[in-house]
């Protein structure tokens, strides 16, 4: 299930910038699996050669490195389960495949917006506060009445 | 004419930064257009519409300069910054006239220091963020999102990407709305104000922070809401406005002129400068006024000091509540608002 912490959190493992974690961090396997490629053809349009190149219909060939950071957080939290990644690096158009990546295993991200999820169903765990909800009216109310998202300030 | 207090306006010798940018940053594979007007401005949206590669692109310009083979037209400077540390906030207070890009990487443009800098900074800020920042006075009409112009792509240059923004919240499109009750940012003058303006029940949310919860208390109820924001620092509530304001099951449409007092300067009431509320980028020196909400406060209460007129954000004057000049007031809400 995709488990989501809403807001500022202090953790030992979280990643508060998975774009330049990637670079560093990053396995050749990671971007030989089907999974990835479907998500970098879909979120970036573009097409995984090798583990070292990127074709972009916008940058021409490009390393890994200078895929966007929505997708490259995406495939973080598709592979490492270590950490807990700042999702907010992902836009809207990462929703699904964060759904998908939580169907498949449990996954903890954070989140500072209110990222469109479409309006499900679809069943996330929200951590703050230990609900679960089935689609986006249901994660919206939680979320916003909660005030989880208004606490951003340090 | 340009009246005596926006002439000292003009003849601060420190004034820095006012006006509005045109900015180009280009190199031989992608081209950004972007216009800049306020002190804040925000970039946000999906993945993958070129939001990092323009920061990279500026971070190699502010290094190498055009050696850098990124090329930057723009009347100011423009850099960007990507660092974590506390040195980051030391350069942000001794930089002045800048244009300043920054990313969500920047951890601490969350943080009330950074705040602070900004509020009392002669620089203009494009920040690129997903997260809303509440203790940042920015407006709806500057959070942008950013798109390829597919018509330049077209006609320029086929090779190259062509990247603009554009407005992520449209609020010219209102639904008709005839209110049942009216949610009003504003506690003192300006819902004291709109409850003369409006037939019907008229609460004050005391803050723009408290009116998605107001919004709940109506969720089901069958009444349509009218909520009236100062538009030109409810930018961090935009997000959770709009997804509330389309879960609550009635009618609930968004009214957000500037602010308040830019309702009453423009309703005619008072004579001013159509100059200072058109083109108030030439005006709003930031330092001054963090948002023009500000701004827009200060110039009524100068231009109706010591007259009938005189304006109290604390309560509003009776002169603004005669028949005469409700009647003005209700002149300037949208057609789609039925009072």
């Amino acid at each position: 299930m995709l488990n989501i912490i809403y807001g500022e959190i202090e953790k030992d493992n979280y990643i508060f910038d998975p774009d330049t974690f990637f670079n560093h961090q990053s396995e050749d396997a990671w971007l030989e699996d089907e999974f990835t490629k479907e998500m970098v053809k879909d979120v970036d349009q573009s097409e995984i050669i090798g583990p070292h190149l990127v074709q972009s219909p916008f940058l021409g060939a490009i390393p890994p490195e200078k895929l966007s950071g929505g997708v490259k957080t995406l495939i973080l939290i598709a592979n490492d389960n270590e950490h807990i990644y700042n999702a907010s690096a992902c836009g809207d158009n990462c929703a699904k495949w964060l759904l998908k990546i939580g169907e498949n295993k449990d996954v903890t991200i954070r989140l500072g917006y209110l990222m469109n999820f479409g309006k499900g169903p679809f069943q996330i765990h929200v951590v703050n506060t230990n609900k679960i909800v089935n689609n986006l009216e249901e994660l919206d109310d939680e979320v916003i009445d909660n005030g989880l998202l208004q606490q951003v300030t340090k | 004419m340009v009246d005596k207090w926006m002439n000292k306006l003009w003849d601060r010798k420190d004034k820095i930064l006012v006006g509005k940018y045109d900015i180009k940053i280009y190199d031989n594979k992608v081209h950004y257009h972007l216009i800049v007007k306020r002190n804040i401005t925000i970039i946000q949206g999906n993945s993958a519409t070129g939001k990092t590669t323009l920061i990279d692109m500026l971070l190699d310009y502010s290094q190498l300069g055009k050696n850098s083979g990124v090329t930057v037209v723009c009347e100011r400077k423009c850099v960007a910054f990507r660092f974590q540390n506390d040195m980051q906030l030391q350069i942000l207070q001794a930089m002045h006239g800048y244009i300043i890009f920054l990313d969500e990487n920047n951890s601490f443009i969350k943080t009330h220091e950074f705040a602070r800098i900004v509020n009392e900074s002669d620089n203009y800020f494009v920040i690129i963020c997903r997260d809303a920042l509440p203790q940042l006075p920015y407006s709806i009409e500057e959070i942008y999102g950013m798109r390829i112009n597919k018509e330049s792509q077209k006609y320029i240059e086929p090779k190259k990407t062509y990247n603009e923004l554009y407005n992520i919240y449209n609020l010219h499109d209102s639904k008709e709305i005839k209110p049942d009750t009216v949610i009003t940012e504003d506690s003192n003058s300006g819902n004291e104000c709109f409850s003369h303006v409006f037939e019907c029940e008229c609460r004050s949310a005391e803050g723009k922070s408290k009116i998605t919860a107001m919004i709940s208390e109506y969720k089901n109820s069958g009444k349509d809401l009218l909520v009236i924001v100062d538009g030109a620092a409810f930018g961090s509530e935009m997000q959770l406005f709009s997804r509330k304001a389309a879960n609550c099951n009635n009618k609930c449409v968004l009214y957000a002129p500037e602010s308040f007092e830019y309702l009453l300067l423009n309703s005619g009431i008072v004579e001013v400068d159509e100059n200072v509320l058109e083109n108030t980028y030439d005006y709003a020196d930031s330092r001054y006024y963090p948002s023009w909400e500000r701004f827009y406060t200060a110039y009524l209460i100068e231009r109706t000091k010591d007259t009938v007129l005189h304006y109290n954000k604390a309560r509003i004057n009776e002169a603004y509540l005669t028949e005469g000049n409700l009647e003005k007031i209700r002149a300037q809400l949208p057609e789609q608002i039925e009072v």
